[in-house]
């Protein structure tokens, strides 16, 4: 059992040491070998000719056009999936944010679309079959699908529920979109600083003072030369180029499981101990003859050192496979759930004699302080040996007061008090097992519960959006059709400019002007006040703006919609998963001179808040919409938004999963240990109960309910305890995997699932010890030590 | 009287090395009901082992074992243990008292084991026994807070647990001071008395006119000495 503790042990932590390096070098490997751009920007039309100008700018390393526009793709008849389609100007020239063809055709040809391949899992369509798009003018338009491509550098869509497709820029051209502006994706390095020559796009990027960074001075001073080419520019953006955008959540994760495979270890460094106790239990006396003998310390040390050596190093050498395999898995796994490829092929070479050396190490370490001790002891005290099968009164005086329970459960309990440190042990090793499962439970339930607050807190079923505002009277009217109706609400949604970084170049951001009886929404708000007629210029930012943007309650900044400028305050902080949102009054929107009679958001509340019931009204509607000419963009219903988050956040439930399966399996090992020990060191007293009658069930029944009350009190002290972490890694695990804390919520039927669990483990782990007792011949274990 | 204890050419041989070692040769032994019997002989010739085989405790390599008409051979483990918690009572050399449990609890624990006591007498009457041993007062001290001498009377006491017909001891004053084995062996003496059957292993030459009968035993080897008349018991403390 300890041996196969030291496999569970040692492996957990190699493996997850060796998926940890294998994500980390693989991740960032495959990001940048996309080439992925550090400044992204919005500016008017460009000629090749410009593009191939801006390239040659000194500091400038490359540009490339990449057109993107978001429509709908149709994956089963009238239902429609966010889709963002990038326009590649020469697939076999991409020199930034590159795609990898994986199957089908490359490149992709005029009137055709690859498809990245997180987005298989959604489409229906077969290489060859024709793909239906709708565009935010509601027109709709067929692309034959040829290819399956992997674009590292993009979010999964799993996660983001948005499929990215790639298609020629003839194809785009031959839409004839009313489009003035082209998405550019540049690289720029340190020579950006560097420019001679006055009266160019050089010399114009050359003339800004003290930039923060070289890609935030090339985003600043874009604009200059934008304005030198008498081109607009609308916006531009600083891209980390470094590091995946998801790196530090995996990162995150696979640090939260090294910590809680090294906890493993210290279980099975517990097990270890458990086990040397065992041993010294037979040969403490045979410790005693040899230092009668003349036997010095190190003479006497050196073959148990050997030993539990040997025991570690064989541990190790059994395990390394295991561990190789392990780590390997859990990389796939982690590569899948982010869409990237694990490109390392052999793991470093260090990692299999380190491994040994780790399992030979610990035994030897801990053989070291266990023997040690014994050896220290006078002569006399080892060759008389009986301190184990001693008990003291005080664990007498405590267990009167259980005097109520029958005789056999009672000696199994005080008997845990014979060796207070093995129950200790063994005790911790449960509370941590069990701790691990309430936490993954916890943690689940959290998870879900966040979920849940989209029901609680963001009450439209469904939300249509227009391409162009509706008359709300007459929305209204049309809407008397459908009786699962329950309410209405009518929203003004805009893009803004947010000018807080510098007079230029701001966040784009859309804003929700809400009306004052708002009843769509309820705000679950972290800091600050929500909206209110009496603060007309303040607005509510969601919490990815405060906790990634940095922006706090206080902060003024200036805005602009549609050319209108104007100051605002932020007052409050709503808690909000998903991407950055801002609310503001319709008192803001008239000060920007928005016409808040013409909504362009239709909130809907439906009678059947089912998934279903959601699902199948946001189709219907969207299909009659379309039907009678409403300009619908796009519909999503509630249960879109959950399945984005529940995306998001399945990673880190399957990883907690992991780790308490690992965890209550170190546990059980710890108690069959521990069991193991008290039937070895308790032999003499199994033979006595038989003479006097035990029959095998009443001698099973000792241990068995020993390791029952060992179970139950871990069970105990795991549930006061587990609620900490568990509240921890949900609030902060949340904040740094998706900027969201996650609503801490304990799950209440995971403690009685909990006591099962120990229960079972309690019976698996003591079944086979306590078998072995029951075995014991009454004559030889009267005669044992 | 009747037959309680019958040995038919039972011996024990133990294998060691692929070397046969006989310990106990083929032994014919009869013991009446309520007899009061000493085997002696050196460390080593064989009394444990004849003891173990008429408690069940090991198992005749030859010959047949019977204790109250049952014979010991041919029964599973569990069954064997309850059949000795019943009809036999174990007295060891070194106590060997649960640690953990109380004096009043060690005995109940025989009882609880056997079940052959109803559940609401066993306390009572595990006080009783304990009184009737002299060693009431320590009925709620662990085995660790009681003297040698005390131990072995709370032993024997848990002996008498399930009221066994025959009551085995091995070696009960071996580790114990002239006063407390006196005690003891007074003890014993007036259970025979009282007509339990009473086989005690000793290799102290002290009281041996106590008993009934004296079976020497040598290189495993049983020969009976002549039966002697018992003077009137000594009475228990």
């Amino acid at each position: 059992m300890t041996l196969a503790g030291l496999v569970i042990g040692i492996s957990a932590v190699i493996g997850v040491a060796s998926a940890f390096l294998i994500l980390n070098d693989d991740l960032q490997e495959n990001f940048v070998r996309t080439t992925p751009p550090n400044v992204s920007a919005v500016v008017g039309e460009l000629t090749s000719d410009q593009v191939q100008r801006l390239a040659g700018i000194p500091g400038v390393e490359a540009v490339e056009e990449r057109r993107a526009t978001l429509v709908r793709l149709e994956i089963r008849p009238d239902v429609w999936f966010n889709t963002m389609l990038f326009v590649v100007e020469d697939f076999d020239d991409m020199r930034i944010a590159t795609i990898d063809p994986e199957t089908g055709s490359w490149p992709a040809m005029d009137g055709e679309v690859l498809i990245e391949r997180d987005g298989r899992y959604y489409i229906n369509t077969q290489f060859g079959e024709q793909m239906n798009f709708r565009f935010s003018d509601g027109t709709e338009r067929a692309l034959t699908y040829t290819g399956q491509v992997h674009d590292a550098g993009q979010p999964p869509t799993h996660m983001e529920r948005l499929i990215y497709g790639y298609i020629t820029r003839a194809t785009y051209d031959s839409w004839g979109l009313d489009n003035q502006y082209t998405r550019l994706l540049m690289t720029v390095t340190d020579e950006a600083q560097a420019l001679p020559e006055p009266q160019s796009e050089a010399a114009s990027m050359h003339a800004a003072p003290e930039p923060d960074s070289r890609a935030q001075y090339a985003a600043d001073h874009l604009i200059p030369v934008m304005d030198f080419m008498g081109k607009e520019f609308v916006t531009a953006s600083v891209l980390d180029a470094e590091n995946h955008p998801h790196k530090f959540q995996m990162v995150s994760i696979m640090a939260l499981l090294t910590g809680l495979m090294l906890t493993a270890m210290t279980l099975c460094a517990a097990l270890t101990i458990n086990l040397i106790d065992s041993i010294l239990t037979a040969e403490i006396r045979n410790i005693g003859v040899m230092k009668a003998i003349g036997g010095r310390h190190g003479q006497i040390l050196r073959p148990y050192l050997l030993g539990m050596g040997a025991l570690g190093g064989l541990a190790a050498m059994i395990g390394l496979s295991f561990a190789l395999n392990f780590g390997r898995g859990l990389a796939d796994i982690a590569a899948r759930m982010i869409n990237f490829n694990i490109l390392t092929e052999t793991d470093p070479i260090w990692l299999a004699p380190s491994m040994v050396a780790l399992g030979m190490v610990i035994p030897v370490l801990l053989t070291w302080w266990r023997v040690d001790q014994a050896i220290r002891k006078p002569v006399r005290v080892a060759l008389q040996n009986d301190a184990h099968l001693q008990t003291g009164s005080s664990q007498l005086h405590f267990t009167r007061t259980i005097g109520w329970i029958p005789l056999v459960p009672r000696m199994a309990l005080r008997n845990l008090f014979r060796s207070p440190r093995r129950t200790g042990l063994t005790v911790m090793m449960v509370v941590v097992g069990i701790i691990s499962f309430l936490m993954a439970a916890n943690i689940r339930s959290s998870l879900l519960d966040t979920v849940d607050a989209v029901d609680r807190t963001q009450l439209a079923s469904v939300v249509a959006r227009t391409r162009t505002p509706v008359d709300t009277d007459a929305m209204d009217q049309w809407l008397t059709r459908y009786d699962e109706i329950e309410s209405v609400e009518y929203w003004t949604t805009r893009m803004s400019e947010m000018l807080e970084i510098g007079e230029s170049v701001g966040r784009n951001q859309a804003i929700n002007f809400v009306p004052e009886d708002m009843a769509m929404l309820v705000p679950d708000m972290m800091e600050g006040e929500w909206l209110s007629a009496d603060r007309p210029s303040g607005i509510v930012i969601s919490t990815l703006m405060h906790i990634d943007e940095g922006m706090e309650v206080g902060d003024v900044m200036d805005i602009k919609v549609g050319g209108e400028r104007t100051s605002v305050t932020v007052i409050g902080v709503v808690k909000e998963f998903g991407g950055g949102a801002v609310y503001g009054t319709e008192a803001l929107a008239s000060t920007l001179g928005l016409d808040t009679e013409a909504s362009n958001a239709i909130l809907i509340r439906l009678r059947d808040r089912s998934m279903l019931t959601q699902i199948r009204f946001g189709r219907a509607l969207e299909t009659a919409m379309l039907a009678d000419d409403w300009s619908v963009f796009a519909v999503s219903t509630n249960s879109d938004l959950e399945a984005v988050i529940s995306g998001h956040l399945d990673i880190i439930a399957r990883a907690l999963e992991v780790v308490a399966v690992v965890m209550l399996a170190v546990c059980a090992l710890g108690l069959a240990s521990s069991t193991s020990v008290s039937v070895i060191e308790r032999t003499r007293e199994i033979g006595v109960l038989k003479a006097i009658g035990g029959r095998g069930g009443a001698i099973r029944g000792i241990f068995l309910w020993e390791a029952v009350f060992v179970a139950l009190i871990g069970w105990g002290i795991a549930t006061v305890l587990a609620p900490i972490p568990s509240e921890i890694v949900s609030t902060n695990f949340g904040i740094v995997m998706v900027q969201y804390p996650f609503n801490y919520k304990a799950e209440i039927w995971s403690i009685p699932m909990a006591a099962c669990i120990a229960l079972i483990i309690a019976i698996l782990a003591s079944i086979l010890p306590a078998q072995a007792a029951a075995r014991h011949s009454v004559r030889e274990a009267i005669q044992s030590v | 009287m009747s037959t309680v204890i019958q040995l038919q050419s039972a011996s024990k041989t133990y294998s060691v090395d692929k070397r046969d070692i006989t310990v106990l040769q083929p032994t014919d032994l009869t013991v009446e009901r309520g007899e009061f019997i000493a085997v002696t002989g050196p460390s080593g010739s064989g009394k444990s082992t004849l003891l173990n085989l008429i408690t069940g405790i090991d198992h005749p390599t030859g010959g047949m074992v019977i204790v109250d008409g049952q014979n010991f051979g041919g029964l599973s483990e569990s069954k064997l243990a309850h059949l000795r918690g019943k009809l036999v009572g174990i007295v060891f050399q070194f106590f060997q008292l649960i640690p953990t449990l109380t004096s009043l609890e060690n005995i109940v624990l025989a009882m609880d084991l056997v079940g052959a006591i109803p559940g609401g007498q066993r306390r009572k009457r595990a006080m009783t026994l304990l009184e009737q041993v002299g060693v009431g007062e320590q009925a709620n001290k662990l085995p660790s807070r009681l003297s040698g001498g005390e131990q072995q009377r709370v032993a024997i006491a848990r002996a008498l647990a399930n009221d066994p017909s025959v009551l085995i001891a091995d070696e009960p004053t071996g580790n114990l001071d002239s006063v407390n084995a006196e005690k003891v062996r007074a003890i014993f003496a007036q259970c025979a008395a009282d007509g339990r059957t009473v086989i005690v292993a000793t290799h102290d030459p002290r009281g041996l006119e106590q008993f009934d009968r004296v079976i020497k035993i040598s290189d495993g080897v049983t020969t009976e000495t002549p039966r002697t008349v018992v003077s009137a018991p000594v009475a228990a403390q």
